[in-house]
This record gives C-alpha cells, sequence and structure tokens, in this order.
C-alpha cells in the first residue's frame, strides 16, 4: 500500500506514493475511496456490481489531482458508487487523465468528505511522483 | 509569529502587520489566556496574516476566540473588502456555503419532553435523511431546484412547509436577492437534487435541548425562549450543491487571478475583484447555494414540527432564529468616520447585528447559547462573532482517544440521548475535540460583540 492518511487539524488529508504518475493517481483514489468510505480497496472490491469510466482534463498537474478525487466524490453523491480504479492513464500536455475501473454501491448514507482542497497541496512527477492532498470532512 | 502578538485588553490579541510579508492591514484575535494558550502550531495565526494581505481589506483581519485552521482563510476568520476595489474569495467563505444554525422554540416543558425522548429521538432519525439516493433525499425536479435557489426559504414556506412568521425570522428572510442560477454548474444543481432536506454528516445535527439558563430575560422574552422548556437547534448547510460551487469558483478564481494580476500568499485564497465577472458570478452563486441551505434548514424544520405535533398537538415549535456563519454579504459600514460598502466574508463566523439573535452551538454533550448580536461588534467586527466553540484536537487525535460506541454510552450515562448515521465518525466530534465553549462565548461577551441570553443543555442528538 503507497498512500496512508495523514492528520490534520480541522479535517484530513493523504499522502500517496508510485512509480509513476498513473500508479499515483491510483493510490490517491485508495486513500480517498477510504476517507469516503471507512474501507479499504479489497473490500470494496467484494461488493462490486458494474464498470465504469472517468475522462478529466485540467489546467495543471495539481488542479488534474483535485478534479479526480472530486470527481470519485461526485459520483459517489450522484450516481451512489464509489468508483474504483483499475486502469488510470494520467498526460501531462495537456494535463488529462483517462480511467476505468468498477463500481460498488456506497449506500445512502451521508459522505463524511465534502471535497478534496488545494490546501497545503504538493504534487511531483520528479524524481518520485508523490502527492498530499488535505481534505475536508 | 509570536513576536508580532501584542495583547490589548483581556479580549484582544493585535497582530502585527510585518507578521508575514505583504499585509496590508494588522490581524486582531479575539482571545483570553486561555484560547491564546490554544493557539499552538501557529498555522491559524498565519492564515490571519495571509488574509490581511488580500487586496482592499479594510479594518483587521479578524479571528474570533474559536479561530483553527481553515483553507486559506481561518476557520473564525471575519475579513471585509472595498465593494469596488476589493476582492471576493471562496475560500472566505467554505465549502459548506450558508452552513449555520436554526433555533426553534417552544413551551413545551423539558419534564413532559423526557417521557417521550427516545421515541421523538428514533422518530427525527427515521423520518430526517441524512444522506442521499433511496432512504436519502427524496429528490426533486431540476425546475423546482432551480426556484429554491432563487427563493430560498420562501419556496419552502410557499409550498405549505412552513409560516409567514418563519421567514421573518431567517437571516435576509429567508432569501438572499441576487442569486445567478445560471452561475450554478450542472454538477452542483445535481449534487442538490438528491440532498434537499437531508442533514449531512461530520458535525451537523439535530439537538433538542432544554432551557438550562436566562442572562437576559427581556431579549429571551422577545426571542420566545423560556427557562425549563424545551428548544430544537438543526445545524447544516447547503450540501453537495455549495461544496460544488465552491470546488468551481476555486478554479475559476485560480484562473482568473492572473489576469488581474492579483497573487496570494495561499492559493486556496485565490480570488477576484468583486465587480469582476468571475467575483459576480462567484457572489450569485453563493447565494444560490446560501438560498438552498436556508431553504435545507426549513424543509427539516417542517419534518421536526410534523414529529414533535404527533406527540404534542396544538404545541407549536416557533423559528427563534436562523442565521449562517460560513457566508460573505455586501453590507454598509462605517470605516475610519466614513460610510463604506463592503464585502464581509465571515468563515465560521456569524453576523451579530445589534439586537439580533446570536446561535452558538457546543460541540456534543456540552452546551449551546443563544446570545444578542450589539452596537460594539457593528462598530468593530463588521457586525461579527463567534459560530461554535472551535475544534481542538484532528479527527485523528480524536477518534484515538474514544469511537463512537464509547462516546454514545458516556453521553448516555449523562442523560443525552445519541443517534448517528455513522458511529465511525462519530468519535471525531467528541466534546474533548473542541474547545470549552463557555470560554469561547464569554470572550465575545466580554470584549461587547455579542452578549449571552441564554444557556441551552443537550438531552438527545441526531448527527449524521
Amino acid at each position: 500500500m503507497s498512500w496512508k492518511i495523514i492528520d490534520h487539524e480541522a479535517d484530513s488529508g493523504l499522502e500517496a506514493h508510485g512509480d509513476t504518475l498513473d500508479e499515483l493517481f491510483t493510490e490517491s483514489a485508495s486513500a480517498f475511496l477510504f476517507l469516503c468510505s471507512g474501507k479499504s480497496i479489497s473490500s470494496l472490491l467484494e461488493e462490486v456490481q458494474g464498470t465504469g469510466h472517468i475522462s478529466l482534463e485540467a489546467a495543471d498537474l495539481e488542479e488534474l489531482v483535485v478534479s479526480w478525487l472530486n470527481e470519485i466524490l461526485f459520483l459517489a453523491e450522484t450516481r451512489s458508487f464509489f468508483f474504483i480504479p483499475s486502469v488510470v492513464r494520467v498526460r501531462t500536455s495537456p494535463y488529462s487523465l483517462y480511467a476505468e475501473g468498477r463500481t460498488a454501491p456506497c449506500g445512502t448514507g451521508p459522505l463524511p468528505v465534502k471535497a478534496a482542497t488545494y490546501s497545503d497541496l504538493a504534487v511531483q512527477s520528479v524524481p518520485a511522483p508523490y502527492l498530499r492532498v488535505i481534505v475536508d470532512m | 509569529m509570536r513576536n508580532f502578538l501584542t495583547r490589548i485588553d483581556p479580549t484582544r490579541i493585535l497582530l502585527e502587520k510585518g507578521a508575514v510579508p505583504g499585509m496590508n492591514v494588522p490581524g486582531l484575535i479575539f482571545a483570553d489566556t486561555y484560547i491564546e494558550s490554544l493557539l499552538e502550531g501557529e498555522n491559524a495565526l498565519i492564515q490571519v496574516a495571509n488574509v490581511a494581505c488580500l487586496p482592499g481589506i479594510a479594518g483587521y483581519s479578524f479571528a474570533m476566540p474559536d479561530i483553527h485552521q481553515g483553507y486559506g482563510f481561518p476557520i473564525g476568520g471575519v475579513a471585509a473588502f472595498d465593494a469596488d476595489e476589493g476582492i471576493i474569495s471562496p475560500g472566505g467563505v467554505g465549502y459548506d456555503i450558508s452552513c449555520g444554525v436554526r433555533l426553534l422554540g417552544s413551551e413545551i416543558p423539558v419534564s413532559e419532553f423526557l417521557p417521550h425522548s427516545e421515541k421523538i429521538l428514533a422518530s427525527l432519525f427515521s423520518t430526517v435523511p441524512c444522506g442521499i439516493g433511496p432512504g436519502g433525499g427524496a429528490g426533486i425536479r431540476k425546475k423546482d431546484l432551480e426556484k429554491i435557489l432563487e427563493e430560498g426559504a420562501a419556496r419552502i414556506v410557499r409550498s405549505g412547509r412552513g409560516t409567514a412568521e418563519d421567514l421573518e425570522r431567517i437571516e435576509e428572510k429567508g432569501c438572499l436577492e441576487g442569486a445567478l442560477t445560471s452561475a450554478v454548474s450542472e454538477r452542483a444543481v445535481e449534487r442538490g437534487v438528491r440532498q434537499l432536506g437531508t442533514l449531512g454528516s461530520g458535525n451537523h445535527f439535530i439537538e433538542i435541548q432544554a432551557v438550562e439558563e436566562i442572562f437576559g430575560e427581556e431579549e429571551a422574552l422577545r426571542m420566545g425562549i423560556k427557562k425549563g422548556c424545551i428548544t430544537v437547534m438543526i445545524h447544516c448547510g447547503s450540501r453537495g450543491l455549495g461544496h460544488q460551487v465552491c470546488d468551481d469558483y476555486i478554479k475559476v478564481m485560480k484562473r482568473a487571478m492572473e489576469r488581474y494580476r492579483i497573487s496570494v500568499p495561499d492559493r486556496q485564497l485565490c480570488c477576484a475583484p468583486i465587480p469582476s465577472p468571475e467575483g459576480r458570478n462567484y457572489l450569485g452563486a453563493m447565494k444560490a447555494a446560501a438560498n438552498f441551505a436556508m431553504a435545507n434548514r426549513q424543509k427539516i424544520t417542517d419534518d421536526v414540527r410534523n414529529i414533535f405535533i404527533r406527540f404534542f398537538p396544538g404545541r407549536i415549535l416557533h423559528t427563534v432564529y436562523d442565521v449562517s456563519h460560513n457566508l460573505a454579504h455586501i453590507e454598509i459600514h462605517m470605516v475610519s468616520g466614513k460610510a463604506r460598502k463592503l464585502c464581509v466574508h465571515r468563515k465560521g463566523a456569524t453576523r451579530a447585528f445589534n439586537g439580533l439573535p446570536v446561535l452558538i452551538p457546543g460541540s456534543m454533550g456540552t452546551s449551546s447559547y443563544v446570545l444578542r448580536g450589539t452596537e460594539g461588534a457593528e462598530k468593530e467586527t463588521f457586525a461579527s462573532a463567534c459560530h461554535g466553540a472551535g475544534r481542538l484536537l484532528s479527527r485523528k487525535e480524536a477518534s484515538n482517544r474514544t469511537d463512537g460506541r464509547e462516546l454514545v454510552k458516556e453521553l448516555s450515562s449523562k442523560g443525552i440521548a445519541v443517534m448517528a448515521d455513522s458511529l465511525r465518525t462519530l468519535g471525531e466530534e467528541m466534546p474533548g475535540a473542541y474547545k470549552d465553549v463557555s470560554a469561547v462565548v464569554e470572550v465575545v461577551h466580554s470584549a461587547g460583540l455579542a452578549m449571552k441570553t441564554a444557556r441551552l443543555r443537550p438531552l438527545a442528538v441526531m448527527k449524521g
């Protein structure tokens, strides 16, 4: 597992690592889904009911990260499923992302997450892909 | 940072210009020695200083005694900007636009309520949805949502779910004029249609309280708050619709700042000139989201009343007041003897105009307070006061100290019934995770910003 949940005075956050940007974004989704659901990816995969995909564009890498995580949140709130990525392809010129994955129902309770934010945001692709995102809970 | 702090009096600390480079005005923090001792890590103070760097700021970058670290702006932060030359920032309002509090009063004695408390709490829990989807928010049509974005709580009242008296006791009569539905994205609308009338999670709640202490007899009488009777407090906001509006406009403002040659010390302070297209659109979308939040609380109020009427036929739960604590308003205030039109950002801070109620929810298991705004607040803080207790422990620290089940047992032993949608997040809201709300209230009272009127003790609470 190349992610962890980090502490924040008012809310929560996540850090992720990867060998590639594709892996980094996949790991960040795992961390974010944990914050949303309280479940690991392996638990969510036991509840899979369908498939889906996500396509995004952004002005820069930071916006791409925030948009990616907020898209997962948007799908949970509007389609009532958690999107669990299996393939993620990140491009940097221009900045875009395409992901395919499986979907698991997210129930009717309120999600504890309001948004992935730009606060204290850190994203790097070199020397080793890493990101930190603070999440408004 | 501490080197730039100067205590002015028992409730005020000045944060001098120069604490960070580029401050246009000083900071003014409302804090006694107890609150001051809690300002560890200095992150919140840096945020107060950063806000002071923003273009067109008037007066001070204020921090209320419930201050803690936020996104860009601190929670408990107040900043006003010239309406013609200053900026508007989504970070100065927050993701939960118009998160706020509705207080309902009654003449139902606590002694009559207590035998029914568990049944009433269970009815609330099964009736008021916390989330979305089947069993969650009922779902409304897009065109109905658009009407709500334009008309706010008034739309809900007109559909038979409230009274004209409710609207008289809601901030801005339940509708911010000038809402721009065209400035609200499809994504925000899509999130909103399934969430009207839902509570949300985290520190959102419905709490039934006993009026324990009255500090201002006349004011309490005017508000309809009676010692020994119950009140109901509803704390929630604009849900996913508001969160999406904030997220949308953070992107818009980030891209716009270069064009307006604005640089900010923290990207969550991204902003645009108020008269700019971006500024006007955000203001319009924010007002629409606020209207949704007020409509949300009106719908939940109706649900609460429908439950109480079954147990107490003929007894009314009247609206004491409904006020937001995450919002920006265009207001006229005196600055250095001149009347100026300002955009006052209150993020985790409540409007405290002279004579109007200021509602301060406590943390779980602790007292809540009703205060009233003062002339002092109008003169000093652009009519602003605190909004709650302010977090002390991170969510992780709090949940390390207790879990949801233990917390329910602990509160039950104190005579407070709890039902929660998620025990997982309940532990994060333990009382010790927040500052002492009584101490926070004492600071605004002693500073003359808002005067204590009543203290409310929790009896039963429903959390998302």
